[in-house]
């Protein structure tokens, strides 16, 4: 997902990033950089530097603030989920937001001031690996009640015109909306509360509708209260123009019993077949380009395209002359499409298409997001960054095609 | 880039095959024992083992190096293994084969051995080297599944109809299973059952698979004109021939999967190597590659039995019937005999044995003199083909 929000930024915020950011609560790996993923499939420069911001909710306002002292990327991606029956999972999503700093003149919101209070309290909480815990919301929601004014004094001197509230402890967000008083408040999202990409995402509603010289003011809560406060610039308008509302809309429904699997909380019967390998090293490195990036190759001499990559020309048979040819932002056609009710995949069934992207090049892929039988040849489909699968604690992550429809084209 | 005859250069003197089954109660060794041993035997003691120069022996997965042979047998000999996905145990006879005619053996042996069924698996597994994942793991059934939509797009065939074609090539390798004492699945199926069994891939159905089986099969191989002092009832190579494709198919914007280009170059060749001009009628009968209905189907274009875009109009008037004017798999094909797949090619050749010796019991062709196997291995798009040409008579 973070990828996915991250390819929405225009191909010049990533020419001009010094910085990458990542925040999650859930990231995919401990130890390993999590932002080296996203760095590898936006193809910024190795010199350009990729972090993680921790791995809690106000870590999304640390990758923003870390980013912004350099013309950085931030990047929050989450994944909020309780365990089954609960409020968290009731009220939880899963969403990715991404942004991009840079000068104050190409700049379609300004950041005015950040502030920042911290709190060592027992909130929300998770042992590595384990579930989410919580206190009594109440507990939450009254502790950060008494401090509440002296900070808002400093944040809301200069009254926004819209407030963005975010927080996992509902009691506290409603503490804090009745604290800050009568300001427009901005309505949180269909998605529910997204973790670490959820102010991001409030935010981003917000900018489909925001005009320049207004003032937006977002709080996001968690161990103490995070702020910043934007004025939107004329810049605006041209992003608006490019820019789709966020879709929370999914194109297929997910089955309550398939999420449950996904987040490890239902165990499945598994096919009767070998369990798929890990993705190794050496060969993960090795094609980088074409696993992170989808980079095929095109030969300079006769321009035969390969995706992925062969050494050896298809066309001419010449070795050492590819090019790199970036596929990730083109489109493709269905050639034929099957259903695949023995294979192993997180999502049985599999659906497979075999796509041409229109320049002589083929290539398979697995179709997410769509119905079994709903793929036919002649289909346009879009390249989308996903996970395949997780072996032995590897994610497999590599590209997929989706159904091309009306309503999701441009953005990217 | 030459391609030389090989008409009537060798001979095969006798032949092997075990029950393709789930043998529970046999290994890897034991098959290739019961093989060989069958196949020796019955030459009635004019070729012993220790009379036999080298081995190839075929299998994809179920045993590693020569030893295969070499050390259930407790012979030191020259063995070679082949491997070639779905056609190693032809390319373990076209190895062979070759190794006699070069003159630097007298008699040689092809092995094919697949012992499948010690694993849990449903379907044929591989073990593939370590890769980065940056591809589609699809099995078996759904990369051919590709074929029917394709084939039903490209000549304007109905589903439904298409479904009753599919079903047809199932039934009749049933029926003539079910008529094969070595056949893993020795039943007649109804076309009822056929049509509505579980679906597997696509429009695939369970029936519409080939059966999983353990199993081996053995062939001598000897030159020609050396063969009647083995058998009185040689049977001579008179084509082999192998492509192994580019992958082009799923890397190019070529192919639309109504064809597998790699059995039309190998047939072609093939037919060339023989002399055959008409294959509908020159062939007397043909084992070929049913690994699943549609590639039945195709493969009646490729290997140029019917006209393109009229092999689902052949199939459904019976030419490919037991009593057709080109009879298909008599001995029950991949879909009833089992498909062991390192043995596969060599109980193609075996049946084309006992049809030419009159051997084949209540699936007896009227005397057929020649006769075609069709070897396939990979997926639409990226494959190696195998086609060989057999014959009764020199000539």
């Amino acid at each position: 997902m973070g990828v996915e929000a991250a390819r929405r930024l225009t191909s010049r915020s990533r020419d001009i990033a010094e910085s990458l950011w990542f925040a999650s609560t859930s990231p995919s790996y401990g130890i390993k950089t999590n932002a080296s993923a996203l760095h590898a499939a936006l193809r910024l420069p190795a010199h350009i530097p990729s972090y993680d911001a921790g791995q809690s909710i106000r870590s999304s306002i640390g990758a923003l603030r870390s980013a912004s002292l350099s013309n950085g990327i931030a990047v929050c991606s989450d994944m909020w989920t309780g365990l089954p029956g609960g409020d968290d999972e009731r009220l939880g999503g899963d969403g990715a937001f991404a942004c991009v700093f840079g000068s104050e003149s190409q700049a379609i919101a300004v950041i005015e001031s950040w502030h920042s209070m911290s709190m060592e309290m027992l909130e929300r909480w998770a042992a590595p690996g384990a579930f989410m815990q919580s206190w009594d919301d109440r507990f939450g929601a009254e502790a950060i009640a008494e401090s509440l004014p002296v900070f808002l004094r400093n944040v809301l001197g200069d009254p926004p015109d819209l407030v963005i509230v975010s927080g996992a402890n509902p009691r506290s967000s409603s503490s804090l909306r009745s604290a800050i008083g009568v300001q427009v408040i901005a309505t949180p999202s269909d998605t529910g509360f997204t973790g670490a990409a959820d102010f991001g995402l409030q935010l981003a509603e917000a900018l489909q509708t925001a005009t320049a010289g207004q003032r937006i003011a977002a709080f996001v809560l968690g161990d103490g209260v995070e702020s910043i406060v934007l004025r939107i610039t004329e810049k605006i308008e041209s992003w608006q123009s490019k820019h789709l509302s966020v879709s929370s809309t999914p194109r297929k429904p997910v089955r309550y019993g398939d999420l449950l699997s996904w987040r490890g909380n239902l165990s499945r019967q598994l096919p009767r077949r070998p369990e798929p390998q890990q993705p190794a090293a050496p060969p993960s490195l090795r094609n980088v380009g074409w696993k992170f990036a989808l980079i095929a190759a095109k030969c300079s001499r006769c321009g035969n395209v390969h995706a992925p990559p062969e050494r050896r020309c298809r066309g001419c048979g010449s070795i050492e002359n590819m090019i790199d040819l970036p596929l990730a932002q083109s489109e493709a056609t269905v050639v034929t499409s099957t259903v695949d009710h023995l294979a192993y995949t997180p999502a049985p069934p599999l659906v497979i298409a075999v796509v041409d992207f229109g320049n002589g090049a083929r290539s398979s892929f697995e179709v997410a997001d769509s119905n079994p039988d709903s793929v036919k040849i002649g289909d346009r489909v879009e390249m989308v960054f996903r996970k395949l699968g997780t072996v032995g604690g590897v994610h497999n992550y590599f590209w997929k095609v989706r159904r091309l429809s009306a309503d999701d084209r441009g953005g990217i | 880039m030459a391609r030389n005859s090989f008409k009537d250069r060798v001979a095969i003197v006798s032949m092997g095959c075990t029950q393709f089954k789930e043998h529970w109660d046999c290994s890897t060794d034991d098959l290739v024992v019961n093989a060989i041993d069958e196949c020796v035997s019955s030459t009635n003691g004019r070729v012993t083992l220790e009379q036999v120069d080298a081995f190839w022996v075929g299998t994809q997965g179920s045993g590693m190096a020569g030893v295969t042979v070499s050390r259930p047998m407790h012979i030191p000999v020259p063995v070679t293994r082949v491997e070639n996905y779905c056609a190693t145990g032809s390319d373990s006879v076209r190895n062979a084969a070759y190794a006699v005619a070069s003159g630097a053996y007298d008699v040689v042996m092809a092995v094919g051995v697949e012992k499948l069924k010690d694993s849990p698996y449903s379907g044929l597994t591989a073990a593939w080297p370590p890769s980065d994942g940056a591809k589609v793991d699809w099995t078996a059934p759904a990369s051919f599944s590709v074929l029917a939509p394709a084939y039903a797009k490209r000549f304007g065939v109905d589903e439904a109809i298409l479904r009753e074609v599919l079903t047809h090539i199932a039934w009749k390798n049933h029926q003539n299973g079910a008529l094969n004492p070595k056949a893993q699945f020795r039943k007649a199926v109804a076309k009822e059952t056929i049509g509505k069994s579980a679906k597997v891939a696509g429009m695939l159905g369970v029936f519409d698979c080939s059966g999983v089986a353990d199993g081996a099969a053995a062939a001598l191989i000897v030159r020609a004109e050396d063969a009647h002092r083995y058998t009185d009832n040689p049977m001579y190579i008179k084509a082999l021939s192998l492509t192994a494709g580019t992958g082009g198919g799923l890397r190019e914007s070529m192919l639309d999967f109504t064809s597998f280009p790699e059995v039309e170059q190998s047939a072609k060749e093939a037919y060339a190597q023989a002399g055959v001009t008409n294959p509908r009628k020159d062939i007397a009968f043909a084992e070929v590659h049913d690994c699943f209905t549609p590639t039945e189907l195709v493969l009646m274009e490729d290997l140029g039995f019917s006209e393109r875009g009229n092999a689902w109009r052949d199939v459904l008037d019976g030419v490919f019937d037991l009593d057709g004017d080109l009879p298909i798999n008599p001995d029950g094909g991949l879909k009833s005999f089992g498909h062991p797949i390192g043995a596969s090619g060599l109980r193609m050749l075996y049946e084309c044995w006992l049809q030419f010796s009159g051997s084949a019991g209540d699936r007896q062709l009227d005397d057929p003199r020649l006769a075609l196997t069709h070897n396939l291995g990979g997926q639409p798009g990226e494959c190696v083909s195998f086609v060989s040409i057999v014959g009764k008579e020199i000539g």
